[in-house]
């Protein structure tokens, strides 16, 4: 719980570290560059530091931080309609569904690659209407939800041994793909999907008054008038489609839908008016910097952003739980 | 005037309400009572238009609100149900607010006549104090005038409460049908609610509706539907009647099982 005058300094400080992880990642990596070489060299577009900045790591900050921003966001509304603090994308199989659309197309059809992210968002989406019809009982119950998305999160999984068993000569390709990271990434990855990402986006800021209104109960929410079914299956499709799109792009990357909000809940309270959009800013920061980090920390070695998070998140979280956090968060 | 023609319901075999017929006039505070299981809140659900009926109809005001919008509905009648999240982070206002939601048109602002109704409700739930206060740092009893404020602010014609005092000490029962009697002698609203307290029922209601096994045992006033025979019928107990400023009122006598001999001595096992 905090009053309005603390949130805008949260909202201000983010906005600042989201600046600091942008600068930090624009110099880190293999090649460290000072920010009076940035300021110096880059008008000269033959110059290394043009190519490295221009070319290498500003197209890599931006997927970031759209990744980022589609995960956390993503995480923060199916948290909302499950009225439970440790929905996530992975965990109720929206992720493997896109993840099981993704290896599809990468082993069996690669020529295809460039419907990629088409291909990620539908399976995330196809998947997350599978769990929602199969879940569907008088109404949709949360629990139903969660045990049939953690059932076809196991079944899409095994598909997804299977196939890359079958196919191991081809499980090079899509082994980085698997553990989540944006190494690779250029200027066309970021025109794929930033209009989606946008798009996406704009519409979870939507979404608010929805989730505000389902954190009422089915029953007073439906009294006051208000489409529950059509407004929970509006939420999971904004849901599904953020975090299509960014694993179209960056594979699996978890923990960022799960430890973000969870953060941002621990310091502005379950208030989606504050929560979503500061959680929006949350994730870009993490992934960002988490890329940053990455790849420069660890020279010559680069380590895959989602290991990294992983590597961090899971210790994390459970220091959260053991700290009562998580209870606290959903007091 | 709400009238149920030919209401069946079945959720379970065991377990229904069958071709109910009941009629109930404008203006009136109604309790409906009855032991646990005898359908009272499926019946306020299916009046609240919460579960669909497998027949029959429910008019409200020449309406049929079975099939009726879920909006419409809510501008002339609403509901309490009785559990409420307690993480819910908003505060007293903010949850009032949420009462305008019938109203409202999309990305429309609130009015000022918005304004001036959540104020009255505020006020009449005796909640303006609070009202910037999370409901979190509230007691429960406040809690509860918060959440009737919230439904007042929707100015239904139709008011139904879900055992509105349920959870609550006496001083906040009693808080909690006084105003519902404001609601109903000075706004003339229809309160229409499931009392656990029999008394209480009998000391604010106009109207009593006895629930027995999914279906109407007997409708009246608090007079007319106090009996022993009642108590006996409906409850199995016995009691006795009293008169209290010109209502009736009730004393269990010691509880004792018909036709069953007293559990005197059962074994005690590893004695």
């Amino acid at each position: 719980m905090m009053n309005r005058k603390k949130r805008i300094w949260l909202i201000i400080i983010l906005i600042i570290l989201l600046f600091l992880s942008v600068f930090y990642s624009l110099t880190a990596g293999s090649i460290s560059i000072s920010f009076k070489e940035i300021f110096a060299d880059m008008g000269d577009k033959e110059s290394l530091v043009y190519r490295v900045v221009w070319d290498l790591r500003l197209p890599r900050i931006l997927v970031g931080l759209l990744v980022g921003m589609c995960l956390a966001v993503s995480g923060a509304i199916l948290q909302g309609v499950m009225k439970n603090p440790l929905a996530d994308p992975g965990i109720i199989g929206v992720t493997s569904g896109a993840g099981l659309a993704a290896t599809v197309i990468m082993v069996l059809y690669p020529d295809q690659l460039h419907i990629l992210p088409l291909a990620a968002f539908l399976g995330a989406f196809l998947t997350a209407m599978l769990i929602y019809l199969l879940a569907w009982q008088d109404g949709t119950s949360i629990v139903r939800i969660m045990l049939v998305g953690i059932s076809i999160n196991a079944f899409l999984g095994a598909i997804m041994s299977c196939i890359m068993i079958l196919h191991s000569d081809k499980v090079q390709a899509v082994l980085p793909w698997l553990n989540g990271g944006i190494s690779g990434v250029s200027w066309v990855h970021v025109e794929m999907i930033v209009y989606y990402a946008i798009f996406a986006l704009a519409l979870a800021f939507f979404s608010i008054k929805h989730i505000r209104m389902l954190m009422l109960g089915d029953e007073v929410a439906t009294l006051l008038g208000h489409q529950v079914e059509r407004s929970r299956f509006f939420l999971i499709f904004v849901s599904a489609l953020l975090a299509g799109i960014a694993v179209s792009v960056a594979g699996l990357v978890g923990f960022v839908g799960l430890i973000v909000p969870h953060i941002i809940r621990l310091l502005v309270g379950n208030d989606y008016r504050y929560l979503l959009p500061l959680s929006c800013v949350g994730g870009g920061i993490l992934v960002v910097f988490a890329d940053a980090a990455a790849r420069s920390w660890f020279d010559p070695i680069e380590l895959p952003v989602g290991i990294l998070l992983s590597f961090l998140g899971g210790p994390f979280f459970l220091y959260l739980v053991f700290k009562g956090g998580v209870k606290h968060a959903h007091r | 005037m709400l009238t149920v023609k030919d209401l069946t319901y079945h959720h379970s075999k065991r377990f229904g309400i069958n071709e109910m017929n009941l009629e109930l006039p404008k203006g009136e505070v109604i309790s409906i009572i009855g032991p646990n299981g005898s359908g009272k809140s499926t019946l306020l659900r299916l009046i609240a238009a919460l579960l669909q009926p497998q027949n029959g109809e429910i008019i409200l005001d020449g309406k049929n609100i079975v099939s009726a919008n879920r909006k419409d509905i809510a501008k002339q009648l609403t509901m309490l149900p009785q559990t409420h999240d307690v993480t819910l982070d908003f505060t007293v206002r903010e949850l009032v607010e949420f009462g305008r939601n019938p109203y409202k048109r999309k990305f429309a602002p609130f009015s000022q006549e918005d304004k001036e109704i959540v104020d009255w409700a505020l006020a009449l739930a005796n909640v303006k104090q609070y009202e910037h206060q999370h409901l979190s740092s509230l007691s429960g009893g406040e809690r509860q005038r918060a959440w009737i404020a919230m439904v007042l602010a929707q100015s239904t014609e139709y008011l139904l409460l879900d055992e509105p005092t349920t959870f609550l000490d006496i001083v906040h029962q009693l808080e909690i049908l006084e105003v519902v009697q404001t609601i109903n002698q000075q706004y003339n609203r229809t309160v229409i609610m499931i009392l656990h307290d029999l008394n209480q029922a009998a000391q604010y209601s106009d109207r009593l509706i006895v629930m027995k096994d999914g279906t109407i045992y007997q409708q009246g006033s608090p007079e007319e539907v106090f009996s022993e025979k009642m108590f006996e019928e409906v409850f199995g107990i016995s009691v006795s009647i009293h008169d209290m400023d010109g209502k009736p009122m009730f004393i269990p006598k010691r509880f004792k099982r018909k036709g069953k001999k007293e559990c005197t001595s059962l074994p005690i096992p590893f004695a």
